[in-house]
């Protein structure tokens, strides 16, 4: 029969141990009375040792929680900053498209300032004098006579 | 570390010193960017040898046990001083081993905390168990 050794038996007791190590034991034990009393033997003998050493210093001080509140404030002002800086540029695309458009208005709007004509009775519609005035991007005027 | 450093002295002032020494140098270890692979076992290592050297350069003094504030009474400060006793009759590396034991570490912190290999801790530990209650035995009888 394959007894175990106190090596097999400590790290049986301590499971760090395989799990086919593990049913080895287990069933060994309940066929062998030498280990199985082994066992018993070192499990007590293990956790007398534990008790009394653990017993010179009983006093569990509550450790307090660690508390991480700097990482998270710096994960707080990264959000922050990428949420202000997002903003930021979507002001300044908005502002780049708006002046260009405003810039597009102006250029029209400059060209055609009015249209001016005195209307005479005597005439149709459509055979009246149109004076457009043209103001360019310059700032030139000028006007255009539509017979 | 504290609860370490307090089964291997008992001295809950010198115990102080000697964590807080720990985590400077600790500190000046990151400050340095020296990288520390496991700083369980590395902080769990540095108190017990701190607390080794400590008993090596006191060994000449008498131990007055200051540590009166958590021993309610004449009888757990003797058995306190038995299992510290037994415990200094056991090799520096065996009785790390032990203590860091009690302290619930794995086999595999065991290893990196004392310079013994992870495939001997079974059988060192078994064999320092056995060891340490002859000693206990021993105290006690010559105590009572």
């Amino acid at each position: 029969m394959n007894c175990f050794n106190e090596d097999l038996i400590q790290r049986y007791i301590d499971n760090e141990i395989s799990e086919s190590e593990k049913n080895f034991i287990e069933k060994h034990i309940k066929e062998c009375d030498t280990c199985a009393s082994k066992l018993e033997e070192q499990t007590s003998l293990s956790s007398f040792v534990k008790g009394e050493i653990n017993s010179i210093y009983t006093d569990n001080k509550a450790i307090p929680k660690i508390n991480i509140e700097q990482n998270e404030g710096k994960i707080i002002k990264l959000k922050d900053f990428i949420i202000t800086l997002s903003v930021a540029c979507s002001i300044v695309i908005g502002l780049f498209f708006f002046t260009r458009n405003n810039e597009n208005e102006i250029n029209n709007a400059s060209i055609v300032q009015s249209i001016e004509f005195d209307i005479d009775a005597n005439k149709t519609i459509t055979e009246q004098d149109m004076i457009i005035t043209v103001v360019g991007p310059d700032g030139e005027v000028s006007e255009i006579l539509i017979n | 570390m504290y609860r370490v450093a307090m089964k291997m002295i008992n001295d809950s002032y010198s115990v102080s010193d000697i964590v807080q020494d720990v985590f400077i140098y600790f500190y000046e270890k990151n400050k340095q960017r020296k990288k520390i692979e496991y700083p369980k076992s590395w902080l769990y290592r540095a108190t017990v040898n701190k607390c080794i050297d400590f008993i090596k350069q006191n060994s000449k003094f008498e131990s007055l046990n200051t540590n009166i504030e958590f021993i309610d009474n004449k009888e757990n400060l003797e058995k306190s001083k038995i299992i510290q006793q037994a415990l200094l009759k056991l090799k520096p590396t065996e009785r790390s081993l032990i203590i860091l034991y009690s302290e619930g570490l794995s086999y595999r912190e065991l290893a990196e905390a004392t310079d013994i290999k992870f495939s001997s801790i079974g059988k060192t530990l078994s064999r320092t168990l056995k060891k340490l209650k002859v000693e206990l035995k021993k105290k006690e009888d010559e105590l009572f």
